[in-house]
């Protein structure tokens, strides 16, 4: 064996046993460096017969080439492992939950308003908004419910002051009336708000939420009630669900409806939670009643128009199955939450 | 209402069944709330005949009764006043009696009894029975042991419990739901005997036995009367009291049992009065005098006001018109001679007498609704001829009808045009035709417009606008096509304030908060539980006049009453991290306001527990500044410059710890920290913190769209600074000054650190405030912004006498 090959195994045991890249650095310069051994057996070429130098010369360059070969294999094998080793200390788990930012919720009656007010949106409706404490003259007399009208019965009524005629508004109908009065037609507004009536049990607030509708225009009819009650159930319940016109009593509408729309649960056939019935009642409406445009001075013969007053609770208890009324002004987290 | 089906085909063949007269009620306006049969479970009732009695071994007070039912049953009675023939209803068991009693085959005492035999009361047929019911003697013709007594008694029926609105009295009776269905499919309607035989009048006029005087014919434009002497006053006969217990009509005695019935078939309520009652041998109907009593059948005295219309014989009340009549009056066992009233009163007038005494009889509820003035001869010849029938005597020959103001039918002009452009349908001439006359009008026609006169029961029908919807719900509705009006107006979506107050809902959702609904109505407790009843005068406060209860009685004057009352019920029920708020009106007194009341939109939010619920690197309580910054994040977000806090001290709230909040110099609000013994009241042992915005005058400073500014070309260069502050300083005096100190070079100044503890002195924090520096021209150098900064803290520590920290 000869000083060439001897190096090389020798280089090659050294080379095994290194496992960082300093150890790599310190066998490069042994071998490789100034003073290394490959530079010595280099420097040795020139001592060597003339003959003999080609040949030795080119042992001497396939051993550097050798050594620095195996060197970079060596150097990337490490880097490669001191990486992997590094990404092994970081791991973490990503199934651990992450921090989450807490979010609040709607009020499903605030999302449910918000969902109907969309939906008259889009049929270019008005917001509106009157206040929640009126006068009789707009909470009845102005919706042709004069004082002695067995009408009035139909809302147990809180009065601020019976003296000055001042009470909790009983519908959201008031605000038709201050609405005509402020402007001409046509009109098509929706109004929104709190009403209040003297009921409190599993199934009545004594405040609960309405949203009430009025379009005046030339030649409106009950198609168009019905064409519209259509087009907001089919929003509202999804499609396919049917509205159904069903004759009633309002002071303030002539013809008057009770609205309803078929049973999401049995689609119409009957069950327990529509009654048997197939169908839900979810509003009340009706053609606006000359008397009341005759009190906010528009021409009935001119003008007619259509109204409807639904219950948002109502709307929110069929669509989200909530079984309970009282379950609206609890607040209680754990409901407000799974919405 | 209800109405008995087998009492209904009195008056009208029905060519439906039970399930399409339903329908056919409900969408032509007549609610149906409810179908039952009254007597299911009593079909096995039967008819026996007691053939021997024996005593009962074990027990003194029973007696076994061996009853033909076509088979022979032991029955153990405890009653003693049965005697062998008698003939009596037995139930057999599984029998399901009145209240959901069912028979069973007992043992009582040591004998096995094979059903029960039953009392009026057990088949619901009076109020309360002493004895089992035996059939009277005259029965007996008709009575085989082991028929049937469920069909003898005629109990296979069935009661639609319907919903009449209040604009249609007509419907409150049997024959007015005849009527509804004669339109609906053009049947006739039965006669209705009101034959009164000759043989039962006597030859004198029931106005040789009483004098009538009307004082106030506007209130009572009409009065009829008749007189009938000699009835024996007693109970009903079975077909009667069957009729009334299907409409739920509680028997008295035949006189008066009639005039309920006749009251259920025609919707006229009807008065009986005790004739020799009646001292004067007159009747005044007149205006009550202030402070006149009476006292009525319900045995409470009434003091009146003078608006109540009285029945009187000239000087003392007999009965309240039209509501009830008068205990002295009235029926009652020695009864002889009566007096039958049937009047007509104006609605109204009964209304707020009625409504005034808090009394709502069958006969106020119609009276006020309005009955038919015109029916009155019928009405009474139909209650003579059955009084006649049930409790014997003779009538006079005559009745007498005092009508001062006649009420005459309507006539009404309707457009063919004006039909269809309402209802959105084309119907002709011959249908309107026809359905008006099917609803018993009378019907003239000329080109397209119809003359319609409209029968007095039918006081809804006042404009051609009630005549097209009586069209519409006859003709149905469901043929009406569908359109969406075409028309546009002049704007529509939400309004800028709309938009606003959506956007804060959103913002408060993003910062964590749960939106809450609560009543507008408070508890007026919650003021003085707050200390609050001090700052807002009493006076301003808007109470319920009519309050359900007191916890509902008072319009809340601010948002946090109902806010934190929310918090407590979820604090108590192991929810400890909340945070909530609710958008919605507060009240306060005002007379210059039409409603005499101010509302107000607030916003309030409140915290408490983990400021980061759901975040386990973040473990920090909500604190003062945490929920400052809630309420500043949310501002800032919306663009709402010129917010400033100044501390303050208000009721409720810790004193250190509280400010009011100020835009653009004005007060739109306030914050701060509950005060624990506050807190501790509501069951709340925790820290909580709240808060409440004017948003209506927060909107007012409010630009929907702020105005772009350019993106800074050259970089900032920061510099941060520690001071000591003493406790009591307001820092943002020393914020307001550095952006002050160089406008044009001080971009923004931002605290990073607020520490105390450790190394600090107790009366003071230490705050770090880091300052950051850009020129709109070019890049500062070092020496530029440290001569401006060094000059920013020797003048903030000579100015504000404050230390930097080292």
């Amino acid at each position: 064996m000869d000083e060439i090959e001897r190096t090389l195994e020798e280089f090659e045991h050294e080379i095994e046993n290194a496992d960082n890249l300093e150890a790599i650095k310190v066998i490069r310069v042994k071998y490789l460096g100034k003073k290394g051994k490959v530079t010595a057996l280099m420097r040795h070429l020139k001592d060597l017969p003339k003959e003999e130098k080609p040949i030795f010369g080119q042992k001497v360059n396939k051993l550097k080439n050798s050594i620095e070969e195996i060197l970079e294999k060596k150097h990337e094998e490490i880097i490669f492992k001191e990486k992997e080793s590094k990404f092994e200390k970081e791991r973490l788990d990503v199934t651990l939950p992450g921090a989450r930012k807490t979010l609040g919720h709607r009020h499903l009656i605030s999302r449910v308003l918000q969902e109907i007010e969309d939906v008259f949106l889009t049929l270019g409706y008005e917001i509106v908004e009157g206040p929640e404490i009126e006068t009789e003259y707009y909470n009845f007399d102005a919706l042709n419910t004069p004082e002695w009208h067995p009408a009035r019965d139909l809302h147990d009524t809180f009065y601020i002051s019976t003296k000055d005629g001042t009470l909790l508004r009983s519908h959201t109908s008031p605000v038709q009336v201050r609405t005509m009065k402020k402007s001409k037609p046509p009109i098509k507004i929706i109004a929104p708000g709190k009403v209040y009536r003297k009921d409190y049990d599993v199934t009545h607030l004594p405040m609960f939420h309405q949203v009430e509708g009025l379009v005046v225009g030339k030649g409106i009819s009950v198609a168009h009630l019905k064409g519209t009650l259509d087009y907001f159930v089919r929003s509202i319940f999804g499609p396919g669900r049917k509205t159904r016109l069903v004759p009633s009593f309002f002071p303030f509408t002539e013809p008057s409806f009770e609205v309803y729309v078929s049973c999401g649960i049995c689609g119409g056939k009957g069950c327990k939670s529509c009654g048997f019935t197939g169908w839900l009642e979810i509003m009340g409406a009706g053609m606006v009643d000359p008397n009341v445009f005759e009190e906010v001075g528009y021409d009935p013969e001119e003008w007619t128009g259509f109204a409807f007053g639904m219950g948002v609770e109502r709307i929110a208890m069929l669509k989200y199955n909530v079984d309970d009324i009282r379950l609206f002004p609890r607040n209680d987290v754990r409901f407000l939450e799974q919405f | 209402m209800k109405l008995s089906l087998s009492f209904l085909k009195n008056y009208i063949d029905i060519p439906w069944d039970t399930k399409k007269l339903q329908d056919k009620l409900i969408m032509s306006g007549t609610g149906v709330e409810e179908v039952y049969k009254p007597w299911k479970g009593m079909e096995n009732l039967k008819i026996g005949k007691i053939m021997d009695i024996e005593p009962h071994p074990n027990a003194e007070n029973l007696v076994i009764c061996n009853v033909d039912i076509g088979d022979n049953v032991k029955l153990v009675t405890s009653d003693r006043s049965l005697n062998v023939g008698d003939f009596v209803i037995v139930a057999p068991k599984g029998t399901i009696l009145k209240n959901n009693v069912e028979v069973k085959e007992n043992e009582i005492r040591g004998v096995v009894s094979e059903g029960m035999m039953c009392s009026l009361e057990e088949i619901g047929f009076e109020e309360k029975s002493t004895n089992v019911y035996k059939f009277p003697e005259e029965m007996s013709k008709d009575l085989k042991p082991g028929k049937s007594a469920y069909e003898l008694l005629g109990l296979d029926d069935t009661v639609f419990e319907l919903e009449i609105t209040p604009n249609r009295p007509d419907c409150l009776s049997h024959i007015g739901i005849a009527r509804e269905i004669k339109a609906l499919c053009g049947n006739s309607l039965k006669e209705i005997n009101i034959d009164i035989p000759k043989e039962k009048t006597i030859g004198k006029d029931t106005r040789d036995f009483i004098e009538i005087e009307i004082e106030d014919p506007n209130a009572c434009p009409r009065y009829t009367a008749a007189y009938i002497e000699n009835v024996k006053i007693g109970p009903s006969p079975l077909w009667l009291r069957r009729h009334l217990a299907a409409v739920g009509i509680r028997p008295i005695n035949n006189v008066v049992d009639v005039t309920n019935f006749v009251m259920m078939e025609l919707g006229h309520p009807i008065h009986a009065f005790d004739y020799d009652d009646i001292k004067s041998k007159k009747i005044v109907v007149r205006k009550a005098k202030d402070g006149e009593k009476i006292l009525l059948l319900d045995g409470k005295e009434y003091e009146l006001d003078g608006s109540e219309l009285l029945i009187t014989d000239g000087e003392k009340p007999l009965a309240m018109a039209g509501i009830m009549g008068g205990e002295l009056s009235g029926i009652k066992e020695t009864t002889t001679n009566i007096l039958i009233e049937v009047a007509y009163f104006d609605p109204p007038t009964i209304r707020k007498a009625a409504k005034k005494h808090r009394i709502s009889t069958d006969s106020s509820y119609r009276f006020e609704r309005g009955v038919d003035p015109n029916d009155s001869e019928k009405v009474i010849k139909r209650v003579i001829s059955l009084i006649l029938q049930v409790a014997g005597g003779k009538a006079a020959k005559n009745i007498y009808d005092v009508y001062p103001k006649r009420i005459e039918p309507r006539s009404i002009i309707l457009r063919k045009k004006r039909v269809n452009s309402i209802l959105g349908i084309d119907i002709s001439r011959d249908q309107i035709e026809t359905i008006l006359k099917a609803l018993g009008m009378e019907v003239r026609t000329s080109d397209e417009n119809f003359e319609v006169t409209i029968p007095t029961y039918r006081p809804d029908v006042e404009r051609e606008i009630d005549l097209i919807e009586e069209i519409g719900r006859i003709h149905g509705h469901s043929n009406v096509p569908s359109i969406i009006p075409s028309f546009s107006i002049d704007h529509g979506g939400r309004n800028s304030y709309q938009k606003f107050r959506l956007n804060i809902v959103n913002l408060l959702n993003s910062l964590g908060y749960d939106e809450t609904m609560n009543f507008s109505m408070i508890n007026p407790e919650y003021l003085e539980m707050w200390g609050f009843q001090e700052t807002i005068p009493d006076q301003k406060m808007v109470y319920i006049e009519n309050p359900i209860s007191k916890e509902i009685s008072l319009m809340r004057p601010s948002l946090i009453y109902g806010l934190f009352d929310t918090l407590s019920y979820n604090f108590t029920r192991q929810n400890r991290d909340i945070k909530l708020f609710e958008i919605g009106r507060v009240f306060e007194r005002d007379e210059k306001s039409e409603t005499k009341v101010k509302e107000t939109e607030k916003l309030a939010f409140i915290a408490s527990g983990r400021d980061e619920k759901n975040n386990y690197f973040y473990k920090s309580n909500v604190n003062f500044y945490t929920f400052k910054g809630d309420l500043e994040s949310l501002l800032y977000q919306m663009k709402m410059n010129n917010i400033s806090f100044k501390a303050s001290e208000l009721p409720g709230l810790h004193p250190t710890r509280c400010a009011e909040v100020f835009c653009n110099n004005e007060k739109i609000g306030f914050l701060g920290q509950v005060l624990p013994e506050v807190a501790e009241k509501f069951d709340v042992k925790t820290t909580v913190f709240i808060t409440e915005i004017d948003i209506q005058k927060l909107f007012n400073f409010y630009n929907e769209i702020p105005a772009y500014n350019n993106i800074p070309i050259y970089p900032y260069v920061r510099r941060d600074i520690s001071f000591l502050i003493p406790r009591n300083f307001e820092s943002e005096k020393i914020l307001n000054f550095i952006i002050g100190f160089n406008k044009e070079l001080i971009e923004k100044v931002e605290i990073i650190d607020y520490y105390t503890g450790k190394g600090i002195p107790d009366t003071h924090f230490s705050t770090t405030f880091s300052i950051y520096f850009r020129s709109k021209e070019k890049t500062l150098t070092d020496d530029e912004v440290n001569e401006i900064f060094e000059n920013i803290i020797d003048e903030i520590q000579k100015k504000f006498n404050i230390k930097v920290r080292m």
